[in-house]
């Protein structure tokens, strides 16, 4: 039986409230001026980007703001005894609701453990605190001429620790995978305050198969599992140089079939990335100036290493993107680079802009299909959009097939809001029928938790029982990825 | 599974933007489109400078908009509290500039403040010196003369910064030993004309503000002397009154709006006959000229159309001052500053931007290349330019412990240079500097970037410009 939000919140009847005394050794666990519990503080962390949180809040009973590993067992200790939820926060920049109290009890608010704590370029990794913004920690490398592959739209608000505990990715992942990749240990605090280290307590190897892979457990396991506090992560040398390669196409299936071309050819871009016709009407708008050609759909490939392959990369994808684009124009030079690429990055924060007095909402935003569907899901997407009746802005990584649909929604118009509803739910229906997945980088938290028992099976079961092994008491982030089911 | 779409996690869902739309009126509305505006991202949490030192969300643009969303519910009950949170912000316009789904958060926070003001009042010690001081201009002067009387008794000069005088006593609220400029206003007023010898090439306004016309009036005498150097003579208009931006950021636009209007028409009649510019020595002062006083008259907070026709000002007046309104050491450096600045006059200085000169006003190059002609490789760029030293107006002694965090990062950012000197452009930027170098024991002195512009004129033009001056000339 699928899990709603609804009985999840009204789950386990044992659970713990956060007393008079509890906050008072919660205090005594951290510093009192670190625990907030006023009202309109819980307000703040009542809600994360989705849209579902917006119209929905969940009020904590407390905020904890740690410092430390030991502070952060204490108060597991502390919530354990009583049975009360914890659930882990970055920035909540989450778009699923999963840094948000559904189930209230304690959120423990990682803002302040923020350190860079080790460079070790050597040996090619970094050891850090989950409070890190991950553009921070990119900035400290650079000069140094490393980075953390990994690269989320939301890198200057996105803190580490989220993006492990989402496994999150962005546009690089087509070269470079997903946050995963490049975790290679994590402490961890345990529900019952256990404190324990992955990939080995005391390893600086970059690689490691002794034992079960903990570490690829807890990774994207959203705080259901375990508190991270403590990264060591891979970092790679800086590529010494950037082109970029933009194709408009007259048909979406053009834009579709040029990307199974260009793998086809044996390319290897760092980064494909498509942007439908809403979209580039959206960043024109945004960006007054900036054209785009017209065309059902435009594709971005972004192409890094050594400077003589970064040239024969970005004109041998450009010589495939001719066959089929109506019109094909690449760059290495980092002036260029930057304005070709900035429709692209600037889309994210445009999509608002097609529609005066509406908002854009999270909700059906990272479906993932196979690469070659992307068109059909396009304009499946396009179709469910004008069938609902508003506006839906899409772009996204073509590459991996993973798309972000920005619904244009005016709040004030209580009908269109639950017309949102019913349209995410057929676009996730569609992801499915599409062998896709309902989230490709974002995460399942409470917006897709009905959809895991489908998606799943069998396997489903033995996440439950693995949560049941780590988490007995159902303390750690209850309410998301189903895990929970009512008569529990 | 359809049940997706009735959330109902924590209590019913409720929907106050469709709840309460159509209800109020435009102006209402335009406030609830902008809260609906912010998609919670959380980019504000970045770069607010406030919410660096605590990291509590309600510090935040998003947590800010979140709460007045909440309270925007008819039921709910905005108290004093609220309030408080809301003037946690040293209104330095970032939030706004970087937020990816352009919520101009500027309006909807003090459209917030504004409405919440109505319901909960202002607290009595803060009414006491935003409404009770700031906007009669005339009782802050008197009450500033009456404290210089007593100030020598209870504050001595700092050594290394004579001008400010440290108090013997900690003072109440703010809990520190407290520097203050040694008062000694009000600055002149009056017509003064270039140098002898001079052609006069034109003419501008000055407005000092209250911090140089009551602490630093020295720093009007400097810009005196850079406008005289450019052969611009200078209209410092006796009767200015507070530039309204106390009231305004503390939600009380009616406050702000009677200001405006007392200043504007005092203004007006010099720019229409043909003043170049108006020029300011304090970015909050500028930014209430060039940015609020239109907001606030006829744009998106200006209230009902009969205010703005009651004053007897047109649209295209306060258009007009705004477009006038100018930073005085941006103004001069482009009018060829260069020409009549000794070079090498300063041997080591580092810069603080003030935020709103930087952000709100865009002045950051123009500071930094005055520095490398005064300095030459003796100017040092302090790390994160972008910082804020946690003045913020009234910010300073209603949110004393942020405010006195964030003073002390910066003034360690900006001993980290090494400099001699610190320049800043903004008198309420140099007396929070004066307070958090001292605070840090550095030795450093924070001076005003036109205090170095003057200090580089050379020396017969500034006797000849002293005996022209026509001191005290009613204008």
């Amino acid at each position: 039986m699928p899990t709603t939000a609804n009985s999840v919140a009204t789950a386990t009847p044992s659970r713990g409230r956060v007393t008079a005394g509890v906050l008072e050794r919660l205090r005594a666990a951290t510093a009192a001026d670190r625990v907030l519990h006023r009202e309109q503080h819980l307000l703040t962390y009542s809600y994360d980007a989705s849209f579902l949180t917006r119209l929905s809040p969940s009020l904590p009973e407390a905020v904890v703001l740690p410092e430390t590993t030991a502070e952060v067992v204490n108060l597991v200790k502390i919530a354990a005894a009583s049975s009360i939820p914890l659930v882990g926060r970055g920035a909540g920049t989450s778009q699923t609701g999963g840094s948000v109290p559904v189930a209230g009890g304690v959120v423990v608010d990682f803002s302040r453990m923020n350190r860079i704590l080790e460079v070790d370029l050597p040996n090619m990794q970094v050891v850090v605190e989950p409070g890190v913004i991950h553009a921070h920690l990119n900035r400290e490398l650079a000069p140094q001429g490393f980075y953390f592959p990994p690269d989320p739209g939301s890198s200057e608000m996105c803190t580490i620790g989220g993006m492990v505990a989402n496994n999150a990715s962005g546009m690089r992942a087509v070269k470079y995978g997903a946050t995963g990749e490049y975790v290679l240990g994590l402490e961890a605090v345990l529900a019952d305050g256990t404190v324990i280290v992955t990939g080995g307590q005391k390893a600086r190897s970059l690689k490691c198969v002794s034992g079960y892979d903990l570490t690829r457990l807890l990774v994207g396991s959203e705080g259901t599992l375990g508190l991270i506090t403590r990264l060591r992560l891979k970092v790679l040398p800086l590529p010494e140089k950037r082109g970029v390669v933009m194709a408009a196409f007259d048909k979406l299936t053009d834009a579709g079939e040029t990307v199974v071309d260009i793998f086809a050819a044996r390319l290897r871009p760092a980064a494909a990335e498509i942007m439908d016709r809403t979209a580039c009407k959206a960043a024109m708008l945004h960006v007054p100036g900036l054209t785009l050609p017209d065309g059902e759909a435009v594709l971005f490939f972004q192409v890094d290493g050594v400077p003589p392959a970064v040239t024969y990369e970005a004109e041998r994808i450009a010589e495939v993107c001719r066959r089929r684009a109506s019109h094909v124009e690449w760059a290495e030079d980092p002036k260029r680079v930057a304005s070709l690429w900035q429709a692209r990055s600037v889309v994210g924060a445009a999509t608002g802009r097609v529609r005066e007095g509406a908002t854009r909402v999270c909700a059906g935003e990272d479906i993932c299909v196979p690469v070659a569907r992307v068109p059909e899901a396009l304009a499946g997407i396009q179709e469910i959009a004008e069938r609902y009746g508003f506006p839906i802005v899409t772009y996204g990584h073509i590459g991996d097939g993973n798309l972000h649909s920005a619904p244009l929604v005016d709040m004030r118009d209580e009908d269109e809001v639950r017309r949102v509803h019913q349209a995410v739910d057929e676009i996730h229906r569609m992801a499915l029928d599409m062998s896709g997945t309902t989230t490709g980088e974002h995460g399942v938290g409470v917006v897709r938790q009905a959809y895991l028992p489908e998606e799943h099976g069998p396997a489903f079961e033995v996440m439950q029982r693995i949560k049941a092994v780590f988490d007995p008491q159902g303390i750690l982030n209850p309410g998301k990825m189903g895990l929970q089911s009512s008569d529990e | 599974m359809n049940d997706l779409s009735q959330p109902d996690v924590a209590g019913a869902p409720r929907n106050v933007f469709a709840e309460l739309t159509g209800q109020q009126g435009d102006d209402f509305e335009r406030y609830l489109m902008e809260l609906q505006k912010c998609m919670r991202c959380g980019q504000c949490r970045t770069n607010c400078p406030v919410f660096r030192f605590d990291c509590g969300e309600t510090d935040v643009a998003r947590g800010k908009l979140a709460l007045l969303s909440h309270y925007l519910r008819p039921d709910a009950q905005p108290d004093r509290e609220l309030y408080g949170r809301l003037t946690r912000c040293v209104n330095c316009g970032r939030c706004r500039l970087e937020c990816p789904s352009g919520t101009d958060t500027g309006y909807a926070l003090l459209e917030g403040r504004a409405r919440l003001l109505e319901k909960v009042g202002m607290p009595p010690v803060k009414s006491l010196a935003v409404r009770g001081a700031f906007a009669h201009y005339g009782r802050l002067r008197a009450a500033a003369r009456a404290f210089r009387l007593v100030q020598p008794l209870a504050f001595r000069p700092r050594a290394a910064d004579p001008r400010h005088l440290r108090s013997v006593w900690k003072l109440p609220i703010l809990g520190q030993r407290v520097l203050l400029p040694r008062l000694r206003g009000p600055a002149r007023t009056g017509v003064i004309e270039p140098p002898d010898g001079r052609e006069v090439v034109g003419s501008v306004i000055i407005y000092p503000g209250c911090l140089v016309d009551l602490g630093y009036p020295e720093l009007l005498e400097a810009t005196l002397k850079v406008v005289g150097a450019l052969g611009f003579r200078a209209i410092v208009p006796t009767g200015l009154v507070c530039c309204g931006a106390p009231a305004v950021y503390s939600g009380d636009s009616a406050t702000g709006r009677r200001l405006a209007v007392e200043n504007l028409k005092l203004l007006l009649p010099h720019l229409r006959e043909g003043a170049d510019r108006l020029l300011f020595l304090c970015p909050s002062c500028s930014v209430a000229f060039k940015h609020d006083y239109p907001e606030y008259l006829f744009g998106k907070m200006a209230g009902s159309a009969a205010a703005l026709a009651a004053s007897g000002l047109s649209q295209a007046d306060i258009q007009l001052v705004a477009e006038m309104a100018d930073d005085a050491s941006r103004w001069a450096w482009e009018r060829g500053a260069r020409e009549c600045l000794a070079a090498g006059a300063v041997d080591s200085v580092t810069y603080h931007d003030p935020c709103h000169l930087r952000r709100l006003m865009a002045v950051v190059e123009e500071p930094r290349a005055i520095l490398r002609h005064l300095a030459g490789d003796g100017y040092a760029e302090a790390p994160n330019p972008d910082s804020c030293c946690g003045f913020g107006g009234t910010f300073a002694l209603e949110h004393v412990g942020a405010s006195g965090a964030m003073l002390e990062q910066r003034c360690h950012e900006l001993a980290s240079t090494e400099a001699e000197l610190v320049a800043t452009a903004c008198p309420g930027c140099l007396a929070w500097l004066a307070n958090g170098l001292d605070r840090i024991g550095s030795r450093q002195r924070p001076v005003h970037l036109i205090e170095l512009m003057a200090s580089a004129v050379p020396a017969e033009g500034s006797a000849n410009h002293e005996s022209r001056a026509r001191q005290g000339a009613v204008v």
